[in-house]
């Protein structure tokens, strides 16, 4: 199993000066897998999937898993323009994220004391009563975050901008930039920025050539623009292999079918069937790929498949589907998790300011259930004696009655 | 064995660590992701207000493409659950849809409790109640809030 820690997840930029990146992780992420999308396809209905999510979906219910829209696998169509970006911002990603890190380290829950750039660097959140507005951000719809991406990149750029502080001196790169109005003045020698009063003393040891700060943030580009002009992703020649109308094959040439194929022929009629669909899906997202495994790979793959889910998987034991699940047994040799499970979901529901908390949770309710329908009000009167903090497990199990006054102010 | 169900499962577990929904957590039991344990808290403002509703869900190697098993072990007075603590909520059956995660379907479960659906009742004693003796049900209701303080 991986370990958790490996995961990377959108949430990884939550507690970072750069929540706003969030949305941006999660659009280049595949809804199905959660992971960022490999070999991106997209759908008539122009959603995109990993090639091998989107198959597996297709061939099980025909519809898009995003909008239910029906579907076919022919008509999938690769999404390069989503790949190249993927494969830039996975390159970028623990670099962005180290540096973002190490910000918040330094940073300390201290307000930046960056010259010139305080005011924006307060814009991207680093106050901590942002960190809930920015979390909310995260939550945004695609569309939304389109904004966010805006903001978040070229609070990315402030950043990498703020690294060398004062003795900072963008090179002679930054002459193809608009100077910033930062209060800095150029070496007349190696055009490096910096303070008026730091120049003298630079000039008497300038040769000429800009200074070796730049030269971690300059190697980021020229691997990027080389990953795009080396290996633009390329279509490769393997043709896709057809779906069989199982109903018109026999046994006896669905197995034929099988020994062409190279895949294992045994099983009952219905596993062939799940194994060769199995088969189609593995084979047709590698034949999608720019950079396609061998066959040998994809056996063992299928190999994978058998062991878990194909005619080797191990007897299902979903306990609790069992007729004779002892729920009260199975609540008591895990007390310990539920504790801990009821302290982790009550935490969420305390919110620091009293404002703040009940604005989010009207949010919340608004997204979750649009068609509430209407208290009686009974249940209303009864609703607004409840209304009291939630901090700790009521000792008593009866409350009504209690704090009406104070809680209904 | 890493297979595409147990690497989703971390990941959902992963997004339940750093960024849960309110008021509901979850975790895999200890030796097996394919199974977990979950908590709903009763929303504010309904019957079900400050319930610890615990849940177990159950995952298979189709998971996302097949919805996992969900039921209350907590005794449960509703609509759409039945006396086993199974669910009938859509979303869990014919309208599943492989882009759910652990997160997504405990908010839906969360929300079904104030918001049942009574076209397909699982406990009929609770449909009728809630359609014809809103006092009654609610009382009922909060019988097994206070029920569930005590598990």
């Amino acid at each position: 199993m991986d370990s958790i820690s490996e995961v990377s997840d959108p949430t990884d930029w939550l507690p970072t000066p750069l929540p706003l990146l969030a949305p941006v992780d999660s659009a280049l992420r595949c809804q199905v897998c959660k992971d960022f999308y490999e070999t991106p396809m997209i759908t008539s209905c122009s959603h995109t999937f990993c090639s091998l999510c989107i198959r597996k979906c297709l061939s099980s219910d025909g519809r898009c898993p995003a909008c239910r829209e029906q579907d076919q696998a022919s008509k999938l169509r690769r999404n390069w323009a989503i790949q190249e970006v993927v494969e830039s911002f996975k390159t970028a990603r623990p670099q962005v994220l180290d540096v973002a890190k190490r910000r918040e380290n330094e940073e300390d829950g201290s307000p930046v004391q960056i010259k010139g750039r305080k005011r924006k660097w307060q814009d991207v959140g680093g106050e901590r009563e942002d960190a809930e507005g920015a979390r909310k951000a995260a939550r945004q719809t695609r569309s939304q975050s389109r904004k966010a991406t805006t903001s978040a990149i070229s609070q990315d750029i402030v950043i990498l901008d703020s690294e060398g502080d004062d003795d900072y001196d963008p090179s002679g790169e930054a002459e193809d930039y608009p100077q910033p109005g930062d209060g800095l003045v150029p070496c007349p020698v190696c055009g490096a920025r910096m303070k008026e009063e730091a120049v003298w003393l630079h000039i008497e040891r300038c040769d000429g050539n800009p200074p070796k700060k730049l030269s971690e943030a300059r190697s980021i580009t020229p691997q990027i623009s080389a990953s795009r002009h080396n290996r633009p992703p390329q279509p490769n020649l393997i043709p896709r292999l057809p779906q069989l109308n199982y109903s018109l094959l026999k046994d006896g040439a669905l197995k034929k079918k099988f020994d062409d194929l190279g895949i294992p022929n045994w099983g009952s009629r219905e596993l062939l069937i799940r194994r060769h669909t199995e088969w189609v899906n593995l084979y047709n997202s590698n034949a999608d790929s720019s950079t396609p495994k061998s066959n040998r790979e994809l056996l063992r793959e299928l190999d994978l498949w058998e062991r878990s889910q194909g005619g080797r998987a191990p007897a299902r034991d979903a306990l609790s589907k069992k007729k004779d699940f002892d729920g009260k047994a199975w609540m008591e040799g895990n007390k310990s998790q539920f504790d801990e499970l009821i302290r982790e979901a009550r935490k969420k529901r305390q919110v620091p300011s009293k404002k703040e908390g009940q604005k989010e949770e009207t949010a919340n309710d608004a997204e979750r259930s649009p068609n509430m329908p209407s208290a009686l009000p009974g249940q209303l009167a009864l609703s607004s004696t409840k209304k009291m903090p939630m901090f700790a497990m009521p000792s008593e199990p009866i409350r009504d009655g209690d704090g009406i006054e104070d809680s209904t102010q | 064995m890493s297979t595409t169900a147990r690497r989703r499962l971390m990941r959902d577990f992963k997004r339940m660590q750093s960024d849960p929904p309110a008021g509901v957590s979850a975790s895999p039991v200890a030796d097996n992701v394919m199974t977990w344990n979950a908590v709903i808290i009763g929303p504010a403002d309904t019957p079900f207000e400050d319930g610890t509703f615990r849940l177990v869900m159950n995952f298979d190697e189709g998971y996302p493409n097949k919805a996992p098993q969900v039921r209350f072990i907590s005794q449960m007075f509703h609509p759409n659950v039945y006396n086993t603590g199974e669910l009938c909520l859509d979303i869990l059956q014919n309208r599943w849809s492989p882009t759910y995660d652990v997160a997504a379907i405990l908010t839906s479960v969360q929300s079904l409790l104030n918001d049942p659906n009574t076209q397909s009742p699982a406990n009929a004693e609770a449909s009728t109640l809630y359609k014809e003796n809103k006092r009654e049900y609610h009382k009922r209701v909060r019988e097994t809030v206070e029920k569930s303080w005590e598990d």
